[in-house]
């Protein structure tokens, strides 16, 4: 929290700029009109839904939550460390957050591969095509997350100046990603008809 | 011959009403692009329907030559209005090129680019006008030479987005080039950023029939349809500002 | 920086937490005898929506954030969590 202003007022900043969060939001409300189409569709067809759900690894989906919640935490943590000038430990913690993206993508091939292998393609029913077209456009989105948090770390590590704006758009764009995945995981995985 | 280019250099050095009259014609080509996404709205949703559903590709091949039979006219009327609107994305196009090139100077790399990406995306807006025209032109033919002009048209206008991706990230990165936002703010980088982005989907619309990724889908046509003309709104108000702040300094001398 | 990384461990155990609660609501179907489908549909977004609230508010900072992007977050989150809500159970 910066402190600046008149009198003893603080000025709460917000991270990275305005301008930003018109992205970040801007991409988590295209998620949710995305997640509000699958349901419509969803309720024109539960029977292919609910088949195509039960057919979904939940194992998987619940670790692949477990994940991405723990990435949000040691992002957390490293950005507040590089932050404080706690470059050393905290492009570590960043790191660590790399290191969980890329778990998350192997379980996620995993789960490709199994429906693959299965006969089960985009093209099999609306249910899979929105299963493998949001989470896939979702894996992309881990993918920058990863490449900012990536380049973050090395600067960190290096003992370049990071800027502040960088720092706390890796952060920022992470935490997006956890929560599409939060409320993905939810309507596609979680709720709804079951076959 | 030699032709010299009127660059904002060589107007610089010209006297003040040369100036005047140059900003105009940016103007100009300006207002070419707000009609521009009027006439390709009205054209393809208005007068073709085509908004109202647009026609699945799983529809066979005698419902798809039905939608031409019972609105030939339209379709015609439509193709007509939208093919008028795209001659105007190439002003349109150069008053943008115009904006970036404040920020990185004249005869530099990313004006140009977009410029190149800038007429690479109207041929895919031109082509796909005249074959749904075409398809439009004799309704009573085979059904299947219907569809499969309407196939064409359709993936035409509808899957090669990825130019206008381009533009849209070239926007982003004069944005934010562009330091103290004298010519775009910053909230317009990161609107390039978004929408030009939610056009790529679509792409793999050729292997789908109907779900979100078929050329009627969510994906593939509403949301980059919807972003498309956020996007020209967007820029038509950004460039706007632009050339009234670049008047009001000139008058002001 | 208000949030401590004590506050932040303690907030992922939570999340945790409620992820395997979600996990055996929705798919171990460890409710269907007390409640409908519809009722745990709406019980996973509640669970949701506080979920993302924590991830949003103390790993985003949006807590310590300027008032009118809390504002935004939260109205965002409300009207998201309310539609797709209403389009699982309604």
């Amino acid at each position: 929290m910066t402190l600046t202003g008149r009198g003893d007022t603080p000025t709460r900043e917000v991270p990275v700029e305005p301008g930003f969060w018109l992205l970040v939001l801007g991409d988590m409300t295209m998620f949710a009109v995305f997640f509000g189409s699958f349901l419509i569709e969803q309720r024109n067809d539960p029977a292919v839904f609910g088949a195509g759900r039960s057919d979904l690894n939940q194992l998987i989906g619940t670790a692949n939550t477990v994940v991405l919640l723990t990435g949000s935490l040691v992002v957390a943590l490293g950005v507040k460390a590089v932050l404080d000038g706690r470059h050393e430990i905290g492009s570590r913690y960043l790191l660590a957050g790399v290191g969980c993206a890329g778990l998350f993508t192997a379980l996620k091939a995993v789960e490709y591969l199994q429906k693959l292998d299965a006969g089960i393609t985009p093209a099999t029913d609306t249910f899979f095509t929105y299963y493998f077209a949001l989470t896939g456009i979702h894996l992309v989105h881990v993918l920058i997350a990863t490449g900012l948090l990536w380049h973050v770390a090395q600067r960190a590590r290096r003992g370049h100046a990071v800027g502040r704006p960088w720092v706390q758009a890796a952060g920022v764009v992470w935490h997006a990603v956890d929560i599409i995945w939060l409320l993905l995981f939810a309507v596609i995985y979680l709720a709804g008809p079951l076959a | 011959m030699v032709m010299t280019p009127i660059t904002p250099d060589l107007a610089e050095q010209s006297p003040l009403l040369d100036r005047q009259r140059e900003l105009r014609l940016q103007r100009w080509c300006l207002h070419a692009g707000t009609f521009a996404l009027i006439f390709l709205f009205l054209g393809f949703g208005g007068f073709a329907q085509f908004f109202f559903p647009p026609p699945s590709p799983g529809l066979s091949a005698t419902e798809i030559a039905a939608v031409y039979q019972e609105n030939p006219n339209g379709i015609r009327l439509g193709m007509l209005t939208f093919f008028t609107a795209t001659t105007l994305w190439a002003p349109f196009v150069l008053s943008i090129s115009r904006q970036i090139e404040l920020v990185t100077g004249p005869r530099s790399t990313l004006p140009q680019l977009q410029v190149i990406l800038g007429i690479g995306s109207w041929i895919f807006l031109i082509v796909p006008g005249l074959v749904l025209a075409a398809a439009a032109f004799r309704p009573d033919r085979p059904v299947e030479i219907t569809q499969a002009l309407h196939d064409l048209g359709w993936i035409l206008a509808i899957m090669p987005f990825a130019p206008f991706t381009l533009q849209a990230i070239v926007l982003a990165v004069a944005t934010f080039l562009d330091r103290e936002g004298a010519v775009f703010p910053r909230w317009f980088g990161y609107l390039n950023i978004l929408l030009g982005l939610s056009f790529l989907p679509g792409m793999f619309l050729i292997f789908f029939k109907d779900g979100p990724l078929a050329y009627n889908g969510l994906l593939a046509f509403w949301i980059p349809v919807v972003d498309f003309g956020i996007w020209m709104l967007a820029i038509i108000v950004v460039v706007g500002r632009s050339i009234s702040r670049q008047q009001a300094a000139l008058t002001a001398r | 920086m208000t949030t401590s990384p004590t506050r932040l461990v303690t907030i992922w155990a939570g999340l945790v937490a409620a992820t395997v609660l979600s996990w055996l609501l929705g798919v171990e179907h460890a409710a269907d005898d007390v409640f409908s489908r519809e009722a745990v549909a709406a019980l996973l977004v509640a669970i949701t929506a506080v979920k993302v609230w924590y991830v949003g508010l103390d790993f985003m900072e949006v807590r310590e954030s300027a008032p009118w992007l809390r504002w935004l977050f939260t109205a965002w989150l409300a009207a998201t969590s309310l539609t797709l809500g209403t389009l699982l159970v309604v």
